[in-house]
């Protein structure tokens, strides 16, 4: 007995991406928050070392239109993410530009 | 000013979530995919609410702008009729500025009504600004 059915590799590769997100149904949305966090981090840990202070608002607007990326090409196949996940994706990229927008930058004047 | 500046967020709130949702579900159609965006009822629902919202405010934004450079100060006994000179000061600097900008939007959005709205927020938005500065160099102040 395996401990899960193995993907069929001949269709394509996107056949065991499928695969793997029916087994497991949190993986698709793990990539989108490994993506989220990956480019928030990365970006705002570089500016900090190079410029002393990180603006936060705007690595995150960068970091969830990054994900939406990720997760507008996840849509182009069934049974990856379901609309829901698209969904809030949609929702946190708009809130993440909310909050760009109400945010005080490093080039603007108190 | 911070009047100026809170107005110009919201209103690039409203046209940076317009884009997005238009963009994501634009991308639906063109690639043909299994699951889009525009079969949410509530992102649909609240993008067709925030265009009619963002079409009242450059109406209300042009009439009052219009109102205020239509406006006078009547002459008095010892003083001169005033504020014709707003009359030809919101006007036609916009009409060029809105001419000179569709210029480039067309060739590079192209006239889909979905981006349309940007420019005549973009507008209206430029006519705010310019009525609450000219209110700000004659009353000395900021509204409100």
């Amino acid at each position: 007995m395996t401990l899960y059915t193995q993907p069929n590799l001949t269709s394509g590769i996107d056949d065991a991406i499928v695969s793997t997100a029916q087994a497991v149904p949190s993986y698709p949305i793990m990539i989108l928050v490994f993506v989220f966090f990956f480019v928030l981090l990365s970006g705002s840990n570089n500016q900090k070392r190079r410029t002393g202070s990180a603006d936060i608002p705007f690595w995150a607007v960068l970091s969830s239109m990054a994900t939406m990326m990720t997760a507008l090409i996840m849509t182009l196949g069934d049974g990856i993410i379901n609309l829901t996940t698209l969904g809030i994706v949609i929702a946190l990229t708009i809130m993440c530009g909310v909050w760009f927008f109400f945010s005080r930058g490093q080039g603007d004047t108190p | 000013m911070n009047l100026i500046k809170i107005m110009v967020s919201t209103i690039f709130i409203s046209l940076f979530a317009i884009a997005i949702i238009t963009f994501a579900s634009n991308f639906g159609y063109d690639n043909d995919t299994s699951i889009n965006i525009a079969n949410d009822p509530d992102i649909s629902e609240i993008n067709t609410g925030m265009q009619s919202e963002l079409d009242s405010f450059y109406v209300n934004a042009n009439t009052s702008a219009e109102a205020f450079s239509q406006s006078t100060i009547s002459s008095q006994t010892e003083s001169t009729e005033g504020g014709t000179q707003f009359k030809v000061l919101t006007n036609n600097p916009l009409t060029i500025a809105r001419r000179g900008i569709e210029g480039g939007f067309e060739k590079i959005f192209g006239s889909s009504s979905a981006f349309g709205v940007v420019l005549t927020t973009f507008v209206g938005v430029l006519g705010a600004i310019v009525l609450l500065l000219a209110y700000k160099a004659w009353a000395g102040r900021d509204p409100g």
